[in-house]
């Protein structure tokens, strides 16, 4: 007998209070779209410890220093409204940085005190005081209570493409990409990808080199790197947008420009994982016009061989995913995939959204798997606790929950604070996809070797 | 100066020189700065943080828990309840119709579940603009569990970092005069202003049970709720890190007559000297026997490794920049007996009087700031001739890039750095970067290193 039931179970976060937090704020998104942005630096209309704690966070993580300003309220600013001392900021960022843009973003103090951030800006520029023209600016409103640093991203990216983007006239050879918070390295496989079909990517943001950038020759106040404005300026021209699957209500910067400019425009999982790179993969051939490069063939023949070395290893282990959305999806089906089971995906927003997703990317008759809404580390413990698993894929905040039980632990994600190179963590398209799957698989050979007095010099 | 580093016209007083004219400080950082500094709330939760059985509450929105959940290097004997991150996560339902019923339903949850010996309840700037009476339920959720449950007003913009460490010693004072002190023996002192940080609080007590001197209680560092409770018991408050915890100590003076010092435990000289001016202030000589034992003994144990270490770091330059002026002035010290030069000094929270005595130790030209920025830290590294950079991991990737040696001496490190073993971890620590051969490899290719 067939019954009907869900691909998931959603079980909602258990407590008042949230312990353990498995998500950041959202103005952290903010900087992160900003600084993907050449030439950019971002301000956050609100307290000193907003700027200082998320630039410590991005700092730890990517190894790179990350300047973000705030206009620093005080408690007359509280009482009496930010328009002087963000009027203030504005100018002694120009003055120092020399920025060509200011990405403003507002914290849950300037929003609660109602500020009324576009105006403030625009009125600023429009009584400008500094030596040369002010820079461009964008806004955003990215309150830290509503939603996490995920959606900070998006509305940040959103304000971007509305604020800054146009186009001219025909079309070009260019691909816009509008990738989720991915580490510089795959943000180069995106884009590294797009140059093989002889097409030029506009990656908005792209962060890749201020997140992960070379030693300097000399002093650097503004990083290199960074989509240029000229090019967001004319991205309605590009002969294709590719955004990637977000669950989110708001619309996507894809969907945006495509109803402005009329640009074709797709919306495809994220590239991890053989299926959905082969579909990111014939997005590209249809925008250029150009067939899949001999290299790259053979990227996806190396991976579909890796696969088949390695799926014993893998089968049926179960894993934690944990973190944003837009990270547990990939994830979650890159594992259905190879054999192993997403058997937890806990995020910190609501679940709405990634339980659709999970239910319509479960393969037929798989386990099912738990969705935890809302959730916080202590929630996925008890996770762990009530439905085990074999490992944890996922940022570096839940190590307590690994070593507490001797579990491997998959480091990707944001953050990653306690092992080197967080910045070049891959998993996008093949050759990425396929370095994920042999650190997954080498956990799980790891576990059992080291379990084992027996000799692996043969597997 | 100024010319070269660009520094803001508001922020001109707040840099000089040794030799000049007096630092501006303690003000409101500068509008559209990059400076290190956090808020109040980070100046608060920082100083409460390491007390070990107290539940800490961030009632406000979830990114300042995030932030501070489980980031000092605290470590504790007992309880780790102040390694959990607990938030009331404030959304906008709340922000428009209050949170103090979430705040209850919180408390009364986590009370239950935890059995901690108090609660510390931080009010956020959310809480602070939506207008939430967190002294009212705190006080309730206190008759009702039957412990202390202590509102600690931070809203991060209502003030600086120093606002914060105020507030958190406003909060510690509640507590302090509510125990029972008729077990407390005679001429014990409470240790303010040490957090454990990889243990350096328990190199310190060693010191001082070697000198037959009595401890209450410890303020912060592996702190209990109900020893700070007892801490009037105490003949004397040994005051490190003055920035955070001098309020604290002139509140239990005002209140209990206590007298306090201020020592540092960073150095061989600072280290010593804390422990000499601790007996003499208890007018205890056979403590100051035994300290002038243990001094020898610890000075004698380190010495040789310390003069192999001195020969190899002796001449280089540092420039350094930490959160309180006492660690400045006592690293100025430390660095000048490994025969290492400061030619930059600053601090996150320093008042007149530290810059006073900063500018004091150091050499006429060296230079001294107020809350620096990034944008002048950075003009300033460039400028060359710095050889290392002492500060926190927000500043570490400019020195590298820069291609500066670094060490970490801020609250996150995992090395104990305090004392007289501490004072060769260091030294070994600096020399581990400083003689690192990557900095002496091209940055260009073809260019000689």
């Amino acid at each position: 007998m067939i019954v009907e039931r869900s691909a998931s179970i959603e079980t909602p976060h258990s407590s008042n209070a949230t312990r353990n937090a498995c998500r950041l704020c959202a103005p952290l998104g903010a900087v992160w779209a900003y600084r993907g942005i050449a030439n950019c630096v971002p301000l956050l209309h609100g307290g000193q410890g907003c700027a200082t704690y998320i630039r410590r966070y991005l700092i730890g993580h990517f190894r790179e220093p990350v300047d973000v300003a705030a206009s620093n309220f005080s408690e007359q600013t509280a009482i009496h409204g930010g328009a002087e001392r963000l009027a203030t900021s504005l100018h002694n960022l120009a003055a120092q940085y020399n920025p060509s843009v200011i990405g403003v973003a507002s914290t849950c103090l300037a929003e609660t005190i109602g500020e009324d951030l576009p105006f403030l800006v625009r009125r600023t520029l429009g009584r400008w005081k500094g030596d040369g023209p002010p820079p461009a600016t964008i806004t955003a409103s990215t309150p830290s209570y509503a939603g996490d640093h995920a959606s900070g991203y998006r509305a940040a990216v959103r304000a971007i493409v509305e604020q800054l983007g146009g186009d001219r006239p025909g079309s070009d050879h260019r691909i816009g990409l509008f990738p989720p918070m991915v580490s510089p390295a795959d943000l180069r496989s995106l884009a590294a990808s797009v140059r093989a079909y002889h097409c030029e990517p506009i990656t908005v943001p792209d962060p890749s080199e201020a997140f992960d950038g070379g030693a300097w020759a000399d002093l650097e106040t503004l990083t290199a790197g960074g989509t240029e404005v000229r090019d967001i300026a004319a991205i309605g021209s590009a002969c294709g947008l590719v955004g990637f699957t977000n669950p989110a209500p708001e619309p996507a910067p894809q969907d945006l420009l495509h109803e402005r400019y009329n640009t074709p425009s797709v919306t495809l999982p994220l590239p991890v994982g053989l299926t959905a790179c082969d579909q990111w993969h014939s997005a590209l051939e249809t925008f250029s016009g150009t067939s899949m490069p001999r290299a790259i063939e053979a990227e996806r023949a190396r991976l579909l061989d890796a696969y088949r070395d390695g799926h014993k290893y893998v089968a049926g282990r179960r894993a934690a995913l944990y973190g944003e959305t837009e990270l547990i999806l990939p994830l979650a089906r890159l594992l259905w995939e190879i054999g192993m089971v997403p058997a937890i995906c806990a995020t910190g927003g609501d679940a709405k959204g990634l339980r659709r997703e999970l239910d319509s990317l479960a393969p037929a008759g798989a386990e099912q798997i738990q969705v935890l809404s809302e959730s916080d580390f202590m929630d996925l413990d008890a996770g762990i606790d009530a439905y085990g698993v074999d490992m944890l894929i996922g940022h570096s905040r839940a190590y307590h929950l690994a070593q507490a039980r001797h579990l491997p632990q998959v480091r990707i994600g944001f953050p990653v604070h306690d092992r080197m190179g967080a910045a070049r963590i891959r998993m996008c398209d093949y050759a990425g996809t396929l370095e994920l799957f042999e650190r997954i698989a080498n956990a799980c050979i790891e576990r059992a070797q080291d379990g084992n007095s027996v000799g692996y010099l043969t597997m | 100066m100024s010319k070269d580093i660009a520094i803001l016209a508001e922020r001109q007083d707040q840099v000089g020189r040794a030799d000049g004219s007096a630092i501006s400080c303690g003000r409101h950082s500068t509008a559209g700065a990059v400076t290190q500094r956090a808020c109040v709330f980070c100046g608060s939760r920082v100083v409460l943080y390491p007390i070990t059985d107290a539940l800490h509450i961030v009632h406000g929105p979830v990114g300042c828990a995030a932030y501070t959940w489980d980031i000092r290097g605290s470590l504790s004997s007992g309880r780790e309840l102040h390694r959990l991150g607990f938030s009331t996560d404030l959304r906008e339902r709340e922000v428009v119709f209050g949170g103090e019923k979430k705040l209850r339903a919180a408390l009364d949850e986590l009370i239950a579940e935890h059995k901690p010996a108090g609660a510390f309840i931080y009010s956020t700037c959310l809480a602070g603009v939506i207008g939430d009476d967190v002294d009212a339920v705190c006080k309730a959720a206190s008759t009702r569990h039957g412990i202390p449950v202590i509102p600690v007003q931070a809203p991060g913009f209502a003030g600086t970092k120093i606002t914060g460490y105020r507030v958190a010693c406003d909060a510690l004072a509640t507590l302090v005069g509510t125990g029972d002190t008729s077990t407390v023996p005679a001429g014990a002192i409470n240790i303010l202003g040490d957090f454990n940080l990889a243990g350096e609080l328990w190199t310190i007590k060693s010191y001082y049970q070697v000198m037959g001197v009595p401890i209450i209680s410890t303020i912060t560092g592996d702190a209990r709720i109900n020893d700070i409770r007892r801490a009037h018991g105490a003949a004397l408050n040994v005051v490190q890190c003055s920035g955070s915890m001098i309020h604290l100590a002139r509140d239990m003076e005002r209140r209990f007559g206590i007298p306090y010092i201020q020592v540092s435990y960073v150095g061989f000289e600072d280290t010593a000297a804390a422990l000499y001016a601790v007996a003499e202030k208890l007018v205890n000589t056979d403590a100051m026997q035994r300290a002038q034992e243990l001094v020898r003994n610890e000075v004698a144990k380190v010495t040789p490794e310390l003069r192999r270490l001195k020969k190899l770091l002796a001449g280089r330059t540092v420039a350094l920049y930490t959160g309180g002026a006492f660690k400045a002035l006592s690293l100025v010290r430390a660095l000048r007996s490994l025969g290492m030069r400061t030619v930059l000094a600053g601090c996150q929270t320093g008042g007149d009087q530290d810059y006073q005595e900063l500018q004091r130790l150091c050499d006429p030209d060296t230079v001294i700031v107020d809350d620096i920025t990034t944008h002048e830290l950075g003009r300033f590294l460039a400028r060359g001739g710095v050889d290392l950079f002492i500060g926190g991991v927000k500043e570490r990737p400019l020195a590298y890039k820069l291609g500066i040696a670094f060490c970490d001496h801020n609250h996150e490190r995992k090395h104990g750095l305090a004392g007289f073993d501490g004072m060769l971890t260091f030294a070994e620590e600096v020399f581990s970067s400083v003689s690192s051969p990557v900095w002496k490899l091209p940055v260009t290719r073809g260019e000689m290193g």
